[in-house]
């Protein structure tokens, strides 16, 4: 596979070749030319963009709004003229030379008339699309009150939105939230954005900037039976401006200030923040064209100052907890339950030593974590983002057109996988060669990842303190000096002391053990991070990773061929290599990993009943190396009666396992993540002398409460982990019944929408833990012998060892197969046009979880039942100046991730903008804010905490009407 | 266009079907004989081999022994069955208690707070093997020196005038009073056997240290030793000329619980009490001040011997034959205990207590603590330089067969086990009695089964390595070692 690369391109080549080359040159001309004018005021237009329809070829307006046009091909054609803003218009040409020709293009004020691509890969109204579907074009993406157009997102119907850095927003819908979410896909011009190895979505770290950025299309609902794999809870389409349609230099700077009195741990002071960018694109003779677009954005990112203690079960009695893990505390994951230092030869030497020896038999089973770190002197929050994104384009004909793209983004950001990731000049590099016709496309990609200096901070956290003073050492100290502190307070030997008498022990203790600690921001300390960053995992806490993900597809629409119905066939082939050099997978030197899938589908649509109704039908068949294939059908009904357009479909979906379910292989302190193939489970051994985490975690507080950790009482609680509880790994399967209802109302002023879902999840991929003991333990020991071989292996289950290579606890993927978990749905919203302009709109969203998977397995709905937001604006309340205010509102809800667990509070923000446009230099000036009440809300548990931000923009286009 | 298909499809199936990752061929070698053969093994040694623990040879202690374990794991290679002479007996046999009750084997119990060894109740003198003798495998005897394993007197007849005598081989002695344990291991070896384990030697230094060094008889010369060694497992090599062995040697003596358990300074006292009993040592004492006025003894020794009890803990009063012999003036060779000195598990049953029924005589305070329960330096050295000795005497011998024997080095095994640094899977196991980490069964002697899973390991390590096998190591954390203390 070494030779991968070279072989991938070679075949795409001549993939291409003949397909491009091999269509003849058209000999026929048809040559227009005209003016476009805006039909209001009279004023010629600038950018207007023209098409041929059913072709390839096109142009746009010049400076003083003319127009050009020669087309291989004889009258009569049809020329589409659209602008962002305007209705568009279709006009017949009918003579071979048309000059002069004048059109007026009318400002659009009505709702509801978006021409959608995605719900079904080929243009239909958004009203008539067979599923739910939200779009925001230019002008909705230009007045988003929210600080950038990622954000401005999260006020579309049924989409979630959480965040894990200033610059990092993950995207969902219907439920299953994450971080690096996973059941949602995201295409940038038709590239998948998932980072082939750390699996998060890398949407707004590498994709356009906001002057680029055509349209946002957005599907809640499963997209596989068309997208494939993994568009299972919806799929996020961002298009990028074609340099053929959107020509001229462009540029935009946003200055903002964030971090408004902070709370403890956070900055004390004001922050700056900077965004700006600059697009240029230009066309030569309606054959070639090129664009190029560079940004970089730069701000001090939110902080994660969580202080919950994630281990509260173990405190016991105590006043504190000494085995506390903090969420955002780094290195407290170690822990040790002292009382198995009783049976230490070492401790029990130097305790004879010391004259403490009766002390021996008062070492409490109590678990004691090492001292951690707090988060904001281990992760980078120096946010940046470099991006430089480019394409050239060349029309071979009329019928077809050859691009390569370049998508290449750089930066500094957290990401919360199973721990906080500190991606520090994390690279992702996107190239993209494709054919397009106006019936098909075949296009081949690959994703690029490089981790850079990217480390794991709670990895840093725990390997400093190791470097500092190895945890044997450090819990021997600390037990040592326990004892010492319970003889200090006259606890008679062989006794446990009251509880003050043991806190004060463990106060003394910790402060014993942490003599010379390197505390926080301190040189010593410094300098241990920088080494600990500089090295591999698992010495260190860096990543290695080059993985790469290469992509061919292809489809064809039989349009020409095909009157009675719609026919479209489709293909896939997909390859990953996975290149984590042992930091993420088991790929070390000589064992290269590698994954391929492909996949391919057909649809079919058909309208009856006087084109009442239209029925389409689709069916996919993928099949990844590690899996059985997988068939996924979908049907739909769309009833178009009047202004009433009703929507019912049943869709089916899956997922394959992420890159990292099906290989990851990595120690993340409390566990070794390890991938849910069978090769993994066998090669740790995961179910001898196995018990389920949940059971452990269980039989942990039952000691914390004071119970023996030999006690039946508690060792009874232990549920052995067997094969049947972890299904090897398969693809997740969704059956999808939606149905929808949308209206326009009062001559198009008043657009309702309305959906409900009903999903029923079988497989459902999930993650489900085990911690092994070194030896049999029996939860209802028949005999003594029985109990003294619990003696010896229980009381290790009591604490994670985290040394790597000889952990006791493993985190596996597998699914959830004991029944089906089922969450259902609904989503309205209505849209009113008011007079002078004034638009009002809000929306509310319903999600709830019917069936959660057994206890154990992770629960990560992660979505509010309640949802809405209402947006108010006005693009033209005065002549040059518009507005537009939002405000959004979750209800509280649970959040449930392999990093941490928690409530998540309910969060009520308010974006406002204020736009103020200067023709003479061609430039918006925008004055807004995100969260303007500065609120300080967490997205999701072990997130950052945010606030608002505040900024000013001006955005200069040299084609600006 | 058409085509489009046919183009896409034919490449992208090529790639696919060169594109399918192999997932690393895991290196488990199967269990192997390597260049020894374990279809037959012989084992030949005292009470570790036969599985004695806890002051006894009951069920649970014989079938859990290293023999046991290291036949199991060999059975994963081409092993056949491996018989005991069964003592079917659930708690053994560990002493006569008051009325002639028979007790059995010995278990930690608490009672008043401290927890110390005692018998579990009763138990069961042995009986006869009634199985079939020559089908054995385990020729081990409790207790048995060399000169005991090679002479028939150990199989009977039992009577006073034979104090060779040993009811656990005369158990199952193919022909007691004729046979000895060497020679029906032997022939077990030459009739189809090929491979043979061998642990003797033990008993001929440490009967006489758990003596207290008290009765010399029972300690080993150098010479005999070596003489009988050679004469032992020469006989073995030659029973089957093709059979390896492996051979386990002796452990110091520091290492073991027996020698460990009970402290210089055992005795508690009041001030009272001290005072009080500190009056009946003036004469003692004055009169040794006298006699190093007279230059009978130094002033060093004076000190050492004057006796001088105080409240809290004291070292009790003991007899020491290595003092200057002062009967011809009245005084007993008698001091107090020092650091230097190991009491022995034996005085804690007697230590405090009463003599001959007498409150007024106690042991350790007004009546001294006999030789028997406590090694003093010179003992101790005498007993480690034997040891040494005789694991030289051992080393030898196996270097002397090198084709055909392996040593395995149990005395470093147990200094590891001493220093803390032994586990399996991160559970430890040291050098105590107590559970669950102790690895000497509570007689504070003999290791408990889950140290027999450690002990089967080092077999196992040191037969692979020298012979190229592969035998699977033994998970010593499933085996039951001391039971948890009971009321």
């Amino acid at each position: 596979m070494r030779n991968f690369t070279k072989k991938f391109w070679g075949v795409i080549f001549t993939l291409l070749l003949p397909v491009s080359f091999g269509i003849g040159e058209a000999i026929a001309q048809t040559t227009i030319s005209g003016t476009v004018t805006d039909a209001d005021t009279k004023e010629t237009l600038v950018g207007v963009n023209i098409m041929v329809k059913g072709k390839v070829i096109g142009t746009i307006t010049d400076l003083s709004g003319k127009f050009t046009l020669n087309v291989a091909q004889q009258p009569p054609l049809t020329l589409v003229f659209s602008m962002v803003g305007y209705s568009s218009q279709e006009i017949e040409i009918t003579n071979a030379t048309t000059s002069n020709l004048a059109v007026a293009l009318g400002e659009q004020t009505m709702l509801g008339q978006e021409v959608v691509i995605s719900a079904s890969r080929v243009e239909e109204s958004i009203l008539q699309s067979p599923v739910s579907i939200e779009k925001m074009d230019i002008l909705a993406i230009r007045e988003t009150p929210a600080d950038t157009y990622y954000k401005g997102i999260a006020n579309l119907k049924g989409v979630d939105v959480t965040s894990s850095s200033i610059n990092f927003q993950i995207i969902n819908a219907r439920g299953f939230n994450s971080t690096g979410n996973t059941r949602f896909v995201q295409l940038t011009d038709g590239m998948d954005t998932q980072a082939p190895a750390l699996n998060f979505p890398i949407g707004n770290l590498n994709g356009p900037s906001e002057l680029d950025v055509e349209s946002v299309e957005f599907i809640p609902g499963s997209a596989s039976a068309l997208y494939g794999p993994n568009a299972f809870n919806g799929i996020l389409l961002v298009n990028s401006k074609s340099p053929f349609e959107y020509q001229g230099l462009s540029g935009f700077y946003k200055q903002g200030f964030n971090h408004f009195a902070g709370t403890a741990g956070e900055p004390t002071s004001v922050q700056p923040m900077f965004e700006g960018s600059i697009r240029y694109a230009k066309a030569f003779n309606n054959k070639f064209a090129f664009k190029i677009n560079g940004s970089f954005m730069k701000a001090e990112d939110w902080y994660g100052t969580d202080q919950s203690d994630m281990a509260a079960a173990t405190q016991g009695d105590l006043p504190f907890n000494p085995g506390a893990n903090k969420v955002h505390v780094y290195g407290d994951e170690v822990a040790n339950n002292i009382g198995l230092l009783r049976n230490v030869g070492a401790v029990q030497q130097q305790a004879q030593a010391l004259g403490l020896g009766g002390y021996i038999s008062s070492i409490p089973d109590q678990i004691v974590s090492r001292t951690g770190y707090d988060e904001r002197f281990l992760v980078d929050y120096g946010a940046k983002n470099y991006k430089v994104n480019g394409a050239l384009h060349y029309r071979i004909n009329d019928r077809a057109e050859l691009s390569y793209t370049l998508n290449y983004g750089a930066g500094t950001s957290v990401y919360t996988g199973a721990q906080r990731y500190s991606l520090k000049n994390f690279e992702i590099t996107q190239h993209k060669l494709e054919l397009k016709g106006s019936n098909y496309f075949l296009r081949a990609y690959t994703t690029r990842e490089n981790s850079g200096e990217s480390y794991i901070a709670d990895l840093t956290g725990v390997n400093i303190n190791s470097m500092w003073k190895d945890n044997s050492a450090w819990f021997g100290q600390y037990t040592l000096a326990y004892m010492g502190g319970l003889a200090q307070q006259g606890v008679v030997p062989g006794s446990l002391g009251s509880i003050e008498q043991q806190a004060n022990a463990h106060n003394g203790a910790r402060a014993f053990a942490d003599q010379g600690k390197f505390e926080q921001g301190s040189p010593e300390f410094e300098n241990a991070s920088k080494e600990v960053q500089s090295k591999f995992i698992p010495e260190g806490s860096l990543f290695n990773d080059k993985s790469k993900m290469y992509m061919a597809e292809g489809q064809y629409d039989f349009r020409e061929e095909l009157d009675f119905m719609d026919l479209q066939v489709g293909a896939q082939y997909r390859v990953y290599e996975l290149r984590s050099n042992g930091t993420i997978f088991a790929d070390v030197e000589g064992n290269d990993i590698t994954i391929s899938e492909y996949g391919a589908f057909v649809q079919a649509a058909k309208k009856v009943w006087n084109d009442k109704l239209k029925i389409s039908g689709s069916l996919r068949y993928d099949k990844n190396e590690n899996f059985d294939g997988q068939i996924s059908p979908r049907l739909s009904g769309v009833l178009t009666q009047n202004n009433h357009n009703f929507r019912l479909s049943y869709q089916t979906g899956f997922r394959m396992p992420t890159t990292q379910a099906q290989h990851i292989d990595l120690n993340v302190v409390s566990a070794r993540l390890i991938g849910g193939l069978p090769y993994y489970r066998e090669k740790y051994d995961i179910f001898t002398n196995s018990f389920t985490l949940a059971s452990v975690e269980d039989y942990v507080a039952k000691v914390g409460s004071g119970v023996s950790p030999i006690s039946p009482e508690a060792t009874s609680l232990l549920q052995p982990a067997t094969p049947q509880d972890f299904p090897v790994l398969m693809p997740e399967q969704v059956k999808s019944i939606e149905f929808g209802y949308k209206s326009l109302l009062r001559n198009n002023n008043i657009l309702i929408d309305f959906a409900y879902y009903y999903n029923t999840y079988k497989n459902f991929i999930t993650q489900n833990a085990v911690r092994k003991a070194p030896g049999p333990v029996y939860p209802n020991p028949a005999n003594g012998d029985q109990l003294a071989i619990n003696a010896v292996n229980a009381p290790t289950l009591l604490t994670p060892i985290t040394t790597p290579g000889s952990e006791n606890t493993f985190q596996t993927y597998t699914n959830f197969t004991a029944g089906n978990v089922k969450a259902h749905g609904a989503a309205f919203g209505i849209n009113f046009n008011l007079p002078r302009n004034y638009t009002i709109g809000g929306n509310y969203n319903f999600n709830k979880l019917i069936t959660a998977p057994a206890e154990g397995f992770l629960n990560d709905f992660n979505t509010p039942e309640h949802k809405g937001n209402i947006t108010f604006g006005n693009r033209k309340i005065a002549k040059n100046m518009g507005f537009n205010v939002a405000w959004r509102y979750q209800t509280a809800f649970r959040w449930e991730s392999s990093f941490a667990r928690g409530e998540v509070q309910a969060v009520s923000n308010f974006d406002a903008q204020l736009s103020y446009k200067v023709s003479s230099i061609k430039s918006i000036f925008k004055l807004g804010g995100s969260n303007i009440l500065n609120n300080r809300y967490i997205l999701n548990y072990g997130g950052p905490t945010q606030g608002a931000i505040y900024y000013i923009s001006i955005t200069f286009d040299e084609l600006l009407n | 266009m058409k085509n489009i298909l046919k183009y896409i499809l034919i490449p992208v199936l090529g790639v696919a079907a060169s594109c399918t990752y192999d997932f690393p061929v895991e290196e488990i070698q199967a269990p192997t004989a390597g260049q020894a053969d374990f279809t037959k093994m012989i084992v030949i040694g005292d009470g570790i081999a036969a599985g004695f623990m806890d002051g006894a040879l009951y069920d649970r202690g014989q079938s859990n022994s290293f023999a046991v374990h290291l036949s199991e794991q060999m059975k994963l290679i081409n092993g056949t069955a491996f018989n005991l002479p069964a003592i079917n007996s659930v708690n053994g046999y560990f002493g006569m208690g008051p009325n002639n009750t028979i007790l059995g084997r010995l278990i930690l119990k608490t009672t008043n707070g401290s927890t110390a060894p005692s018998p579990i109740g009763p138990g069961d003198l042995p009986s006869a093997y009634a199985g079939n003798k020559a089908e054995l495998n385990n020729f081990s005897v409790p207790n048995m020196t060399l000169a005991l394993a090679l002479i028939p007197q150990t199989g009977g007849p039992n009577v006073p005038q034979n104090p060779a005598y040993n009811p656990y081989y005369a158990r199952f002695a193919s022909s007691p009073g004729a046979s000895s344990p060497i020679g029906d291991a032997a022939q077990a070896l030459g009739t189809g056997g090929t491979f043979f384990s061998f642990w003797l030697g033990s008993s001929d230094v440490l009967g006489y240290a758990i003596s207290g060094a008290s009765n010399p008889a029972i300690l080993t010369s150098n010479q005999d030793f070596s003489q009988r060694f050679n004469a032992a497992i020469g006989i073995m090599l030659q029973a089957n000329p093709q059979a390896k062995g492996a051979v386990a040697n002796i452990p110091n003596l520091s290492v073991l619980p027996y020698f460990n358990l009970v402290p210089w300074n055992a005795l508690p006292l009041n001030a009272a009490t001290a005072a009080a009993v500190n009056q009946g040592f003036a004469s003692y004492n004055g009169g040794l001040l006298q006699l190093q006025g007279m230059g009978a003894i130094t002033e060093t020794e004076r000190i050492l011997r004057t006796v001088n009890f105080v409240a809290g803990q004291n070292g009790f009063l003991m007899s020491d034959e290595s003092l200057t012999d002062l009967s011809q003036f009245g005084l007993p060779s008698i001091r107090q205990s020092k650091s230097t000195d190991r009491a022995t598990l034996a005085l804690s049953q007697v230590l405090g207590q009463p003599v001959g029924g007498n409150p007024q005589v106690v042991r350790g305070v007004s009546f001294p603590v006999e030789d028997a329960y406590v090694l003093i330096p010179t003992e101790q050295t005498e007993i480690q330089d034997k040891i040494n000795a005789f694991n030289g005497v051992i080393s030898a011998a196996v270097q002397a067969s090198t084709e055909r024997l392996v040593l395995v080095d149990i005395n470093a095994f147990l200094t590891r086990v001493q220093q803390g640094v032994v586990n399996y899977g991160g559970a430890f196991l040291n050098a105590t009695i107590v559970p669950p980490s102790g690895g000497f069964s509570v007689d504070g002697v003999h290791p408990n089964g889950r140290a027999h899973g450690f002990i089967s390991n080092e077999f196992i390590n040191a037969i692979n390595a020298k012979w190229a096998s592969n035998i699977p190591l033994v998970n010593p954390n499933a085996i039951p070692g001391n039971d948890i203390p009971i009321q």
